[in-house]
């Protein structure tokens, strides 16, 4: 699958899991993944670990991690792609710790 | 005419019809360059190649420009001068019957992973010319020859003092 679509696949994947607010591209440097016309912010399909970096509503962090994780996991075995991918959470969006 | 990057390194690519020595399996009796038929051949020339490898370069977003420093001053006086800048600038290739190998000066915005901007233009300009032209393309060297920051400028600043 070319990269564009992979992003694409990625994001639209992991934003629709339960808890995970939005992909985050800003840091010292851009993750994004750019190709002809774009760009997709928050993930990154270059090299030999792919990752897609998102922002948690709902604490704690772990289990929508690994649910980010295996929709993350889906696209890339249905794009037939065996690099491993990586979930890096970038930052929460709550408003209080429970 | 494919204008070479100026700062001299890696120039006089000049059009050959062999292709570019790679360590690869001979080719079998029956393959065929798809520009090869029965009916006569279809050879492609070094502008051609170099003009789809410069735009595919500028679809990559993380591409702000392309050629090393001297090459791209000779842009900005040309488009002072009221011509554009072309599309060939920092961009040198190897032509052969079958084969390209393509060399590229470019300049990426600051704060951007270098990584992440130089892969996507290696597989773009290799998809393209490959599509495009039917070439294969064993080779996309990227140099990056500058970041631009925002709000930098090459010109002199005003001096301070009369």
């Amino acid at each position: 699958m070319d990269r564009g679509r992979l992003a694409h696949a990625l994001r639209e994947a992991v934003t629709r899991v339960d808890g995970v607010s939005r992909l985050v591209g800003d840091g010292p440097v851009e993750v994004a993944a750019q190709y002809p016309g774009g760009k997709v912010e928050g993930v990154s399909v270059s090299g030999d670990e792919p990752q897609v970096h998102i922002a948690v509503s709902t604490l704690p962090v772990e289990p929508v991690a690994a649910r980010a994780l295996s929709a993350a996991r889906g696209v890339m075995t249905a794009a037939g792609d065996d690099r491993p991918v990586q979930i890096v959470v970038a930052d929460i969006d709550v408003e209080r710790l429970e | 005419m494919a204008e070479n990057s100026g700062n001299g390194d890696t120039n006089n690519k000049a059009a050959s019809n062999q292709p570019k020595n790679t360590p690869k399996r001979n080719p079998g009796p029956t393959s065929r360059s798809k520009l090869t038929s029965e009916h006569g051949s279809t050879s492609i020339a070094d502008t051609v190649v170099s003009k789809i490898a410069g735009l595919a370069a500028r679809e990559i977003p993380g591409v702000q420009s392309m050629g090393s420093g001297m090459a791209r001053r000779m842009g900005q006086l040309r488009s002072l001068a009221g011509g554009a800048e072309t599309l060939a600038q920092g961009v040198s290739v190897e032509v052969g019957e079958r084969e390209a190998a393509v060399d590229l000066d470019i300049v990426t915005w600051y704060g951007q992973s270098i990584v992440e901007v130089t892969e996507a233009v290696r597989s773009n300009v290799m998809d393209r010319i490959e599509t495009m032209t039917g070439l294969k393309v064993v080779e996309v060297n990227i140099n990056v020859d500058d970041v631009f920051v925002e709000g930098d400028n090459d010109d002199e600043s005003e001096s301070r003092v009369q």
